[in-house]
C-alpha cells in the first residue's frame, strides 16, 4: 500500500479543478441543451459554453474523447498522486484489449475501436498486437489477453473474451483501488465493480446462464459476497433478488425488478449524489474526484443529448436519462 | 544557577517564534499553491488573494514579537542576564500559549484561507466572507498572543 | 392479309381451323392461369404488406433500442461488444411451384439452440438497452426471411402474371382474329373459285349446247 498524500498537497489542483468546474454545465445550460432542436443547435449550445465543438456531427465522439482526455492530461499534470484515478481509468484500457484482440482476430483496423484515455499508450497496445506480442504489455494486462486470446482463438466465441477480460477489469478495479488509501476512491470504485457484478447477475440469470459462466464472469468486490452470488443468480432471479435484500443495495433492488436500466442509472446517481456533500471540501483528493466523477458524467450527459438530438428522440426521453450533476 | 534560568527562558522564545513560524509557513505556502490556478485565471483577483494568503502568515509576527519582549525583559538585549531558575520556567511557560496555540490556529487559519481562495475562485461576490472567517480564526490567535504577552511582561514585577 | 402469306387451299384452311381451335382453347387455359394466379399474387402481396408494415415498425423500435443503447454506452464498446458474434445463422433454398411459377422457399438453421447465445459480449461493462436491440433485431430475422421470400415470389409472379397476359392478350386480339381474318379470307376464295369454276362449267355447257345447235343445224340443211 503506497502512503497517503497528505491533504495540505492538494490545495494547488484542487483549486485548479474548482476553476474548471466553473465551467461545468448548469441545470439551465441542460435544459437549453435538451430544447435545442437538433444536434447542430445543441452543438452551438456547447460551443457557447467554451467547449470545443467540431463543425461536423461525425466528430463528435471525437470531441467527447478529446474532453475526456483533457481532464486526464489535467490530473496526471496537476493531481498530487495520479494512481487514486488509476481504477476509474482502468477499465478503458481492459476495453482496448477486448476491441484490439477481436480486431487482430478478425484482420479488421483497430484504431476506430480504441478508446482513450488510457493508462497504456495506444502505441505500445498496437505492437502488442502486432504479431501477438503479448508480452510487451505489462502485468496483468499480458496473462489476462493470453488467457482470453486462447479461449478467442479457439472457440471464435466473443462472449467466452469478454467475460474474461471483463472480469480481470472488475478484478483489477478492484485491486487498483484497495492500493489507495482514499476511502472515497475505494468506496466508489466498489460501487462500480458491484453495479457490474449485478448486471451480470441479473442478466445471467435471465438467460439462465450456468454456474460456471457466472464463475468466470463475477468479479471481486468487497461490498458483495462472491460466492452468495454466484450461487444465488444460478437459481434464478428470486434467488438473486433475495440475496441482493440481504446486501448494501437493497434499496435498489425494486427497481432492478422493474427496469434494469433504471437500475444502473439509479446506481450512478448514488454515486454522484455521494459526492454533493464533498464538491466544496477545499483540501485533500475528495473534491479533485468529485471533480473527474463530475466531468466523466457530464460528458456521458452530452452524448446522451446528442445522441437523443440524432436519433430524434423526445426531450422528455432525454430528460429521464440524464445523470444529476451538482454544479 | 542562573545559566539554566536563561536556557530555559530562550527554549521558550525560541520554541515561540520557531512553532508559530512553521504554522505561518506552512498556511501562506498552501495559500499560496492554492491561489496560483486563480491568478493564473484571473490576474484580477490579485489583491483578493492577497488578504487571504497574508492571514495566516500572522501567526509568525506575534510569535516574533514575544521572542523578543522575553528577551528584551531577561536582558538578553543589551544588559546582564541574570535568572532564577522559577523565573526561567515561568518565561518558557509564558511562551507557550502563542507558540503552540500560534502554530494550531496558523494551519487552521490555512484550512479556511484555502477555502476562502476556492471561493474567490467560484464567486469572486463572496470573497469577503471568506475573508471574515479567516478573521474568526485570527481572533483566537490574537487571543493566544495576549495571553502570552500579558506573561511575558508582568514576570518581572513578581520579583522572584 | 398483311403480313401473312399462306396459300388458299382447302388443306390450308383445315390447318387453320385447328389452329383457330387450339388457340381458342389456349386462350381459355391462359386466362384461367392468369386469373388464379392474379388470385395467388393479390393474397400474397396482402400478406407481404401486412409483413412488411410490422417490420418496419420492428425495425423502428429496434433503431430506437440501438439510439438508446448508444447513448448510454460509447459507440466502440458497442462496435467491440458485436465483433465476434457468438450465433450464426445458415440459409437453406429450396423451391415452390405456384401456377407453373418457381418460387423460393427459405429455412433458416442456427449454429446453437441456445437463445443468450445472440448476446455476444460480456455483461459487466454493457446495459440492457443493448440486450433490448439485440434481441429485437434478432426477433426480427423471421419475419426478414419470410418477407425476402414473399417479395421474391410475388416478383416472380408478377412476372409470370405480366407474360401471361401478354399471351392472353397476343391470343386474343392478334393471333384469334388473324386466324378469323384467314379462314373467312380462304374461304371466300375457296368460294369464289367455286363460283368461278361453275361458271366457266356453265359456259362450257352453253358453248357445247351452241355446238350441237350449230351442228344440228349444219345437218339439217345438208
Amino acid at each position: 500500500m503506497k502512503g497517503k498524500v497528505s491533504e495540505s498537497h492538494y490545495a494547488y489542483s484542487v483549486t485548479a479543478a474548482r476553476i474548471m468546474q466553473r465551467a461545468l454545465l448548469s441545470d439551465a445550460d441542460y435544459s437549453l441543451l435538451i430544447s435545442a432542436p437538433d444536434a447542430i443547435a445543441a452543438l452551438a449550445v456547447l460551443s457557447s459554453k467554451g467547449w470545443k465543438t467540431p463543425a461536423d456531427i461525425s466528430l463528435i465522439p471525437q470531441m467527447l474523447d478529446d474532453a475526456m482526455q483533457e481532464v486526464w492530461d489535467f490530473l496526471v499534470e496537476f493531481a498530487p498522486d495520479i494512481n487514486i484515478f488509476k481504477p476509474f481509468i482502468l477499465r478503458n484500457d481492459y476495453h482496448n484489449l477486448k476491441a484490439g484482440l477481436k480486431c487482430s482476430l478478425s484482420e479488421l483496423q483497430v484504431d476506430r475501436y480504441f478508446i482513450r484515455p488510457a493508462l497504456i499508450p495506444r502505441k505500445l497496445m498496437k505492437e502488442a498486437f502486432f504479431e501477438n506480442h503479448f508480452s510487451l504489455l505489462p502485468e496483468p494486462f499480458s496473462t489476462v489477453l493470453k488467457q482470453a486470446y486462447d479461449a478467442l482463438s479457439e472457440t471464435r466465441d466473443g462472449q467466452l473474451a469478454d467475460i474474461i477480460i471483463d472480469r480481470a477489469a472488475i478484478d483489477g478495479m478492484n485491486g487498483a483501488a484497495n492500493e489507495v488509501r482514499e476511502p472515497l476512491v475505494r468506496h466508489i470504485v466498489d460501487t462500480l465493480c458491484a453495479l457490474s457484478n449485478i448486471k451480470i447477475a441479473f442478466r445471467s440469470a435471465m438467460l439462465g446462464k450456468n454456474k460456471d459462466f457466472l464463475n468466470a464472469a463475477i468479479g471481486n468486490c468487497s461490498s458483495l459476497d462472491r460466492n452468495s452470488l454466484i450461487e444465488s443468480s444460478a437459481k434464478g432471479f428470486n434467488e438473486l433478488f433475495r440475496y441482493l435484500k440481504t446486501t448494501r443495495y437493497a434499496a435498489q433492488v425494486d427497481i432492478l425488478k422493474t427496469s434494469p436500466i433504471d437500475f444502473e442509472r439509479h446506481f450512478e446517481d448514488r454515486i454522484l449524489s455521494s459526492l454533493e456533500p464533498i464538491r466544496f471540501e477545499a483540501l485533500g483528493a475528495n473534491p479533485l474526484i468529485a471533480f473527474f466523477l463530475f466531468k466523466e458524467a457530464e460528458i456521458k450527459n452530452i452524448r446522451l443529448i446528442l445522441a437523443g438530438k440524432l436519433a430524434q428522440s423526445s426531450q422528455e426521453e432525454i430528460r429521464q436519462r440524464l445523470r444529476r450533476i451538482y454544479v | 544557577m542562573g545559566f539554566l534560568g536563561i536556557i530555559l527562558a530562550l527554549t521558550g522564545a525560541a520554541l515561540s517564534v520557531t512553532l508559530t513560524c512553521i504554522g505561518s509557513a506552512k498556511g501562506v505556502g498552501m495559500t499560496g499553491e492554492a491561489s496560483a490556478p486563480v491568478m493564473i485565471d484571473d490576474p484580477s483577483k490579485f489583491s483578493k488573494l492577497l488578504i487571504l494568503q497574508l492571514m495566516p502568515g500572522t501567526q509568525g509576527l506575534y510569535g516574533l514579537v514575544v521572542t523578543v519582549m522575553v528577551m528584551l525583559n531577561i536582558g538578553l538585549l543589551g544588559g546582564s542576564p541574570d535568572l532564577s531558575l522559577t523565573e526561567g520556567l515561568l518565561y518558557f511557560f509564558a511562551c507557550m500559549p502563542i507558540a503552540v496555540g500560534g502554530l494550531i490556529s496558523a494551519l487552521m487559519q490555512a484550512r479556511v484561507t484555502v477555502t476562502g481562495v476556492n471561493i474567490v475562485a467560484q464567486k469572486p461576490s463572496e470573497s469577503g466572507k471568506a475573508i471574515v472567517s479567516a478573521t474568526l480564526v485570527e481572533f483566537y490567535a490574537l487571543l493566544c498572543f495576549i495571553a502570552s504577552m500579558l506573561m511575558v511582561l508582568n514576570i518581572n514585577r513578581l520579583g522572584l | 392479309m398483311a403480313g401473312m402469306t399462306f396459300n388458299p387451299t382447302r388443306m390450308e384452311l383445315t390447318r387453320l381451323k385447328k389452329r383457330l381451335t387450339t388457340a381458342r382453347r389456349g386462350h381459355k387455359l391462359l386466362k384461367d392461369k392468369r386469373d388464379e394466379l392474379m388470385r395467388q399474387f393479390m393474397e400474397a402481396i396482402s400478406e407481404n404488406k401486412r409483413l412488411r408494415v410490422a417490420l418496419e415498425d420492428k425495425i423502428r423500435s429496434a433503431n430506437r433500442h440501438m439510439s438508446l443503447a448508444r447513448s448510454m454506452i460509447r459507440d466502440e464498446v458497442i462496435a467491440t461488444s458485436l465483433l465476434f458474434p457468438k450465433q450464426s445463422m445458415s440459409l437453406t433454398i429450396e423451391e415452390k411451384n405456384i401456377m407453373s411459377v418457381r418460387v423460393p422457399q427459405f429455412t433458416a438453421q442456427f449454429r446453437s439452440s441456445d437463445p443468450g447465445d445472440i448476446y455476444s459480449y460480456g455483461f459487466a461493462f454493457t446495459n440492457a438497452e443493448l440486450d433490448d436491440t439485440i434481441a429485437s433485431i434478432s426477433d426480427i430475422m423471421p419475419d426478414i426471411i419470410r418477407l425476402a421470400e414473399l417479395e421474391k415470389s410475388c416478383q416472380l409472379m408478377a412476372s409470370e402474371i405480366e407474360k401471361t397476359r401478354r399471351r392472353v392478350n397476343a391470343l386474343e386480339h392478334v393471333m384469334i382474329p388473324k386466324y378469323q381474318e384467314a379462314i373467312r379470307f380462304i374461304t371466300m376464295k375457296l368460294d369464289e373459285s367455286e363460283r368461278s369454276a361453275i361458271t366457266r362449267l356453265m359456259k362450257v355447257k352453253d358453248m357445247m349446247i351452241e355446238k350441237a345447235i350449230t351442228e344440228r343445224q349444219n345437218k339439217e340443211k345438208s
